[in-house]
């Protein structure tokens, strides 16, 4: 008895020959194909097929495979890295050529304040003589040094002595105080109204006037001085941190 | 060091534990690339993209079989392939006969004068079932390859095609009825044991 074959049976030919029919679809199978000489010979040819393509030898890798950091994206990273790094060292760069421009400046600057500072030293006489109140060198003294009190207050140690000594002035020369009083004709000493008061009279006059202004300019020189100081710190930070940053960056993406 | 290992180790980056993996896989997807690309250079390309592509996608890889995994990046890398050449057709590589006419024969790959017997018979059975394969559908030649060559049940073949089992098994016996026939019609390329394959009604 011969039948024809349909998928079916070529789907259970072929899965009895990978062993994955059940036992009972298996047993029926094996009764069909020994009372059908077609089904047989069709189990054959395809037991057959089967064995050639198994037969088949692996085909070797001609070569390795393996994955080289490039091949596997490793190098994104190093990539993304650079512009970063340019730009750290760039900034680290710029941040130490401003130090350096700017500490030359305050170098240069601090050598060429007590030149000004004596060239004020031949208006002091005046400075005192002009004060309607100020008789004698320790008035004149007196004058000065609650402002310069004020302003050392404000300032680092190191600037406030050379403000204090810009504001200092010089006692006079012998025998000048007697000519003073000769040429004052009442020297009544009065007690010294504050700086403030000085400023805003009118009688006080032009050397007050002056004075203030040199304080002023004292106190503007030393708040530059000390902005200057941040800056150089400021500057010496940020060119540390890029300068490092830069170096790790660099250190890691090798 | 067991693949388990190597496979976490090489998902936090650690490529050399991955290349540990690539040299245990590296046959069995060339091999698998080779069988459905029908030629080596493309079976080189595709066996180094899969693995590229395994490296960068290793996060996605949720467990069980990693080789089936593996085969299911290369067969998908060798699908893309043969449909971009689908759309874009390219000049055959066979040679042309005294008339223009490609030699359609895969024999000409072969050099049977230099060769010994046995092993012009084995070449040229390769290249009948590699021809033959090649005609078969995709769909048809991934599970041949899957279940035949690479020896592969049908539960995990089904798990690398992400179909269920009935359909591996019915694909499996349409594509090997096919390969029947097609063996047949090249008869001339088959070894003299293989000629006698049984002529049934179909």
């Amino acid at each position: 008895m011969t039948t024809p074959i349909t998928p079916r049976d070529w789907e259970f030919f072929s899965a009895y020959l990978d062993g994955e029919l059940k036992d009972k679809e298996k047993k029926q199978l094996e009764d069909r194909v020994r009372k059908d000489e077609n089904l047989r010979l069709s189990l054959e040819s395809l037991q057959q097929v089967r064995a050639v393509i198994r037969s088949q030898p692996i085909q070797r890798a001609p070569r390795n495979f393996t994955l080289t950091p490039a091949m596997a994206g490793m190098d994104k990273g190093r990539s993304q890295a650079a512009p970063v790094f340019r730009v750290m060292r760039l900034a680290s760069v710029l941040a130490t050529i401003f130090l350096v421009v700017i500490s030359a400046g305050n170098l240069l600057a601090n050598r060429m304040q007590p030149v000004q500072v004596s060239q004020s030293f031949p208006q002091q006489p005046a400075f005192g003589m002009g004060g309607g109140g100020g008789g004698d060198s320790e008035s004149e003294e007196s004058l000065s040094v609650p402002e310069a009190l004020q302003v050392e207050e404000q300032l680092t140690p190191e600037v406030s002595d050379m403000a204090a000594e810009m504001l200092q002035v010089q006692p006079l020369p012998a025998g000048t105080e007697s000519e003073l009083k000769a040429a004052v004709p009442n020297p009544t000493p009065t007690p010294q109204p504050p700086a403030e008061t000085l400023r805003k009279a009118p009688e006080a006059g032009q050397p007050l006037e002056a004075e203030s202004d040199e304080i002023e300019g004292a106190q503007t020189r030393v708040s530059t001085i000390t902005l200057i100081g941040g800056l150089q710190i400021i500057l010496a930070i940020l060119a540390i941190i890029t300068g490092v940053l830069a170096v790790y960056l660099r250190q890691s993406t090798r | 060091m067991d693949e388990n290992a190597l496979i976490l180790d090489a998902s936090r980056g650690d490529l050399e534990a991955f290349n540990r993996l690539v040299l245990a896989y590296q046959d069995i997807l060339y091999n698998q690339a080779y069988r459905i690309m029908g030629d080596k250079d493309s079976a080189e390309d595709a066996t180094q993209d899969a693995f590229i592509s395994a490296f960068r996608h290793l996060s996605t890889y949720r467990g069980g079989s990693f080789k089936a995994w593996l085969l299911r990046i290369i067969t998908n890398i060798c699908y893309d392939e043969l449909r971009r050449r689908k759309r874009r057709p390219t000049s055959p590589l066979e040679p042309l006969d005294e008339n223009d006419e490609e030699v359609e024969s895969p024999s000409w790959l072969s050099d049977p004068g230099e060769r010994p017997e046995e092993a012009t018979e084995r070449i040229e059975l390769s290249n009948a079932i590699q021809l033959c394969l090649g005609n078969l559908p995709i769909e048809f030649r991934e599970v041949v390859i899957l279940v035949d060559i690479q020896e592969m049940d049908y539960a995990e073949a089904a798990s690398v095609i992400r179909t269920p089992v009935g359909t591996v098994k019915s694909r499996l016996a349409r594509a090997r009825v096919r390969m029947r026939d097609c063996l047949q019609k090249h008869r001339e390329l088959l070894p003299a044991s293989i000629r006698l394959m049984g002529e049934s009604k179909v």
